[in-house]
């Protein structure tokens, strides 16, 4: 149990620094005229921020995988699989 | 130059591929083997609707215009599809459960099941997305005329003379909204579904998401690489293309103003809700699509910002940047790619046009259409037995033609207001005040149905005067006035200064206002009001999915309605063979449907499947139809369940309390009674002391006196005197001994050791000191078994004690002529037992429950003929307790008395060393 609110303590976590990461204050520090590669660097840290969010949910896609599936087998109510439309 | 006929070829085309793939799709569904369609990258790609030609051709305008302000719409669904375990999931779980159909089916659902809230919701719907889809037509037109024309020709056609609009593009815009309203009505509404699924139209869109990426990645590809010379080269050219990259506001109110109206529309908009919770067939393809989806987003991002830049510094001045994705291949004469880039930014807008329309079709149908008709008490098609499913399906087709034809209008009435960003967002503020009462739908158990409505009319109302109307502006002379000078010239109602707020972007200041009119209103509301018991209800399964065992309440009691008279009820809405195989699904069986009472589960099950076709407002109403005819309503019951449970609660509860204190009252009770015994022990015991210390006093009180008072006397009579005094005094001394004795067991005695002891020599002990006294009454001492080298835990002396006092009491009361006892020690079932068997007179049948009381020496005896105190037998009794063994009286065979000692065996490691085998 300790476990499973740890992990979706993580998973709050994730959009949460989503937020504070693109929004004032922190994204004006890098909102400044240098160049990384060419590239200046409120691009690069607007992508890289965007990057970590999608790697980050794909690594918890996993552990909150396994959380759902336990979830949804506990739930008899949940359809079985795609219901087939009738004829 | 590419050829209009080519341009209008490949379009036609297109489409037919469309219609192909649908069809296919369609069909491979129904024969059950479209497993990739109910795969979560389909779901995935299909989710990408969200990227309209706003975002193919308006992403780049905006980054032209705006710089970093385009990648705000992206950012907010990531955040919400990183966030899904939060959101998404619990909303996708509700979907299921409650057979949500759409957007507004889930507030009125949520919100006890409210006709009025669907209607409201519907509406604000369809006036929402009405410019939306007017930006797809307008996108197909400009992209189509621009490509016609080969690019050169300056699309500030658009911007110089936006009035009159050539009658081409009036007409291109309503052959568009023509053919994608056929097609939505071909694939949309091909039936009344279970759960409104649309495999063909999902796997279409799914197709277009492709087409719409690959060329969009093919246009920056060329561009950065081709044209730019990679980024660092593209970036650099930024500053001479008069792009600001770093502008210090651009990270201001509109930043976030645009991040939360793009992370609710990925929800709110009717499209997305269609797409992500409807058409959903399973909640764990979320689990894919919360990194794929913003990875798609990312891909579709990445080049924007590069083809602003190019297309600033290469085009001429005054090209429309909304349309470089076209212009720039056009201008370098790649006309395959421009063909390509066109198709994919048909793709983008029919494939939004396609879902919204459907989307808003299923609810003008089922919460405007259905109810209206259900009012009506004859329903339309019921003779011909195909039910409302036929109403249904033509209102959603009329449905799709009215909301395309609104799209239409809102396109020539605002014809080439400015460019393609702007209108979007105005539809986004109009969908995002979806988003208070969702969040409260989801979180917020006491929200009311009341509080929502106040809260969606007060915000749509503010939308409406502050970001709609002004859209109108360019084309209207009154409402630019009105913008200028307020209503009748009051100037804090100015659609965009209210309350004299100005300085703010148009955009920050509707959606500031509008969203903070619509919280407070529902809060306010909520607070002071009560949901009715289906609010409650329905509140209790959206803001608790994930703690019930069951989707399924019961929730129609004893209802007369027959199985015959709903399936009549569902024929009348899905048709008769709809409603048989339905019936065959959920349980009872075809047969026997005659006059079986349905099961409350039963009908609440079919409630739920009818929610799936026409909403749950329109549900409840068509069953009540049939099952509340009852003397007693749904909500009374309901009602009275709550009441109920209550007061059995409470009930309970009060049962409980007087359980525990009847409990306590018969403790106490027995309690007092062992202390009242225990009290009137001790009287007895005070008493008997007292009685027994009395006769000798009195003796030697007597022999005293006699003995002060006559000097007289002679020395034989003085001796015998003396002798007496002494010998009451010596039986009164061991009566207090022994008082003092019983009283220090009984208490506890602080220095009472048990040790093995070896019984043989014990016993022998005690004859050795017992024989001047049975010398005395010749009483012979006989040894039947004898135990030799057995060892029990106990104390030795007062082991000794105990047989002592057995041997004495047979002396004593000896009266036989020839008097014994028999000792018989030996061992039995791990216990030592020593009987001692006399021939005396024996225990009274009254008396053996009393022996071992204390002075119960027995009363039948003569008075005064025994010297014993009446303590001995509870003495000995007391102290085999304490060594673990017993003393009892047996049942005597013939004469005498026979007692019996037990006592444990010391186990072997208690010995001592040298006695261990």
């Amino acid at each position: 149990m300790r476990g499973r609110r740890k992990l979706e303590f993580v998973a709050f976590l994730v959009p949460v620094g989503g937020i504070i990461l693109i929004l004032p204050p922190l994204v004006l520090i890098a909102n400044v005229s240098t160049w990384i590669f060419g590239v200046p660097a409120i691009i690069v840290y607007l992508f890289a921020v965007w990057l970590a969010l999608i790697t980050v949910a794909f690594a918890l896609q996993f552990p909150l995988g396994r959380l759902q599936e336990t979830d949804m087998e506990a739930d008899p109510s949940q359809p079985e699989t795609a219901p087939a439309p009738p004829k | 130059m590419i050829s209009g006929s080519l341009v209008i070829a490949t379009s036609v085309l297109y489409v037919i591929l469309l219609f192909a793939l649908a069809y296919w799709s369609d069909l491979m569904a129904r024969r059950g083997q479209g497993n990739l369609l109910h795969s979560p990258l389909v779901f995935t790609l299909a989710i990408s609707v969200y990227c309209t030609s706003w975002t193919f051709y308006g992403a780049v305008g905006s980054a032209a215009r705006n710089g970093l302000e385009f990648l705000a719409v992206y950012l907010g669904p990531t955040l919400v599809f990183t966030g899904w375990w939060f959101g998404l999931r619990k909303l996708v779980r509700i979907g299921h459960n409650q057979r949500i159909t759409s957007v507004a089916d889930l507030i009125s659902s949520r919100f006890g099941k409210s006709g009025r809230l669907a209607v409201l919701v519907t509406l604000m719907a369809v006036v929402g997305i009405t410019p939306y889809i007017a930006l797809q037509l307008k996108a197909i037109a400009t992209s189509l005329r621009v490509i016609l024309s080969g690019g050169f020709e300056p699309s500030s056609h658009v911007q110089a003379t936006p009035l009159p609009q050539s009658l081409d593009d009036v007409g291109l815009a309503f052959a568009i909204a023509a053919a994608m309203a056929l097609f939505s009505i071909m694939f949309g509404t091909r039936n009344v579904n279970a759960n409104e699924q649309h495999h063909g139209v999902v796997a279409a869109i799914a197709f277009e998401a492709i087409v719409k990426f690959v060329a969009l990645i093919a246009v920056g590809l060329f561009v950065v690489f081709s044209i730019g010379g990679g980024f660092a080269a593209t970036f650099a050219r930024a500053e001479d293309a008069g792009i600001m990259l770093n502008a210090q506001n651009a990270f201001g109110p509109r930043w976030l103003t645009i991040t939360i109206l793009s992370a609710a529309a990925i929800v709110c908009l009717p499209r997305q809700f269609q797409i992500t919770v409807v058409e959903n067939a399973d909640e764990r393809h979320l689990r894919t699509a919360s990194w794929a989806f913003p990875l798609y987003l990312f891909g579709m991002s990445v080049f924007t910002l590069p083809i602003a830049i190019i297309g600033r510094s290469v085009l001429p001045a005054g090209a429309d940047p909304d349309m470089f994705v076209l212009t720039l291949p056009l201008a370098f004469d790649q006309q395959g790619l421009a063909l390509f880039a066109f198709i994919g930014g048909f793709s983008s807008a029919t494939s939004m046009i396609i879902i919204a329309s459907i989307a808003l079709s299923i609810m003008i149908s089922n919460h405007i259409v259905v109810p209206i008709a259900l009012r009506s008490t004859k329903v339309p098609g019921q003779e011909a037995g195909s039910g409302m499913s036929r109403l249904v399906l033509t209102s959603r087709r009329i449905s799709i033609a009215v909301v395309l034809l609104l799209g239409f209008v809102y396109f020539w009435l605002t014809a080439g207001s400015g460019a393609l960003a702007p209108i979007g967002l105005i539809s986004f503020a109009g969908v995002a005040q979806f988003l208070p009462a969702i969040i409260a739908a989801l979180y917020w158990r006491d929200a009311t149905a009341k509080g929502a409505l106040a809260g969606l009319i007060a915000g749509f109302i503010i939308w409406g005067w502050s970001s709609f109307l002004p859209s109108f502006a360019t084309s209207s002379e009154q409402i630019a006035s009105l913008l200028q000078t307020g209503p009748w010239g009051i100037g804090i109602l100015r659609p965009q200064a209210l309350l004299g707020l100005s300085g703010l972007d148009p955009l920050v200041h509707a959606v500031f206002w509008s969203l903070l009119g619509n919280v407070i209103a529902l809060i306010g509301v909520s607070l002071f009001t009560e949901n009715d018991a289906m609010g409650r209800l329905q509140s209790h399964l959206f803001v608790d999915v994930f703690k019930q065992s069951t989707g399924g309440h019961a929730r129609y009691v004893d209802s007369s309605a027959t199985l015959d008279d709903l399936l009549y009820m569902t024929e009348r809405v899905l048709g008769a063979e709809a409603a048989r195989s339905l019936f065959a699904k959920l349980g009872p069986g075809a047969k026997g449907l005659e006059t079986a009472p349905p099961t409350p589960e039963f009908i609440s099950r079919l409630e739920k499947e009818l929610a799936g076709s026409i909403g749950a407002a329109s549900a409840h109403v068509v069953l009540g139809q049939v099952v509340s005819g009852e003397s007693i309503t749904f909500e009374e019951v309901l009602q009275m369940a709550d009441e109920t449970q209550k007061i059995l609660e409470y009930s309970q509860r009060l049962e409980h309390t007087t359980e525990e204190l009847q409990s306590t009252t018969v403790k106490l009770r027995e309690a007092n009674q062992q202390l009242r015994e225990l009290d009137q022990q001790k009287d007895e015991f005070l008493s008997q002391v007292s009685h027994e210390v009395r006769t000798p006093m009195t003796a030697i009180r007597s022999f005293s006196e006699i003995l002060l008072n006559h000097d007289d006397l002679e020395a034989g009579q003085r001796q015998r005197f003396l002798n007496t005094i002494h010998d009451e005094s010596m039986r009164l001394t061991i009566l207090l001994d022994e008082i003092l004795d019983l009283s220090a067991l009984e208490r506890g005695e602080t220095l009472w050791r048990n040790e093995p002891v070896e019984v043989g020599t014990a016993l022998r002990r005690a004859i050795d000191v017992c024989t001047p006294l049975t010398n005395q009454h010749n009483l012979e001492v006989r040894q039947k078994n004898r135990a030799e080298n057995i060892w029990v835990v106990a104390n030795g002396d007062r082991l000794c004690q105990v047989f002592i006092n057995l041997i004495s009491n047979a002396a004593k009361y000896s009266d036989a002529k020839r008097p014994f006892i028999e000792i018989d020690s030996r061992v039995k079932g791990g216990e030592l037992l020593v009987d001692f068997a006399d021939n005396g007179p024996g225990i009274a049948p009254g008396d053996r429950d009393i022996i071992f009381d204390k002075f119960s020496r027995g009363k039948h005896d003569p008075e005064s003929s025994h010297s014993g105190s009446g303590l001995g037998l509870a003495i000995s009794l007391e102290i085999l307790v304490k060594m673990g063994g017993s003393l009892k009286l047996l049942p005597s065979s013939g004469r005498g008395a026979r007692f019996q000692v037990r006592l444990p065996l010391a186990s072997a490691d208690a010995l001592p060393p040298f006695e261990r085998a």
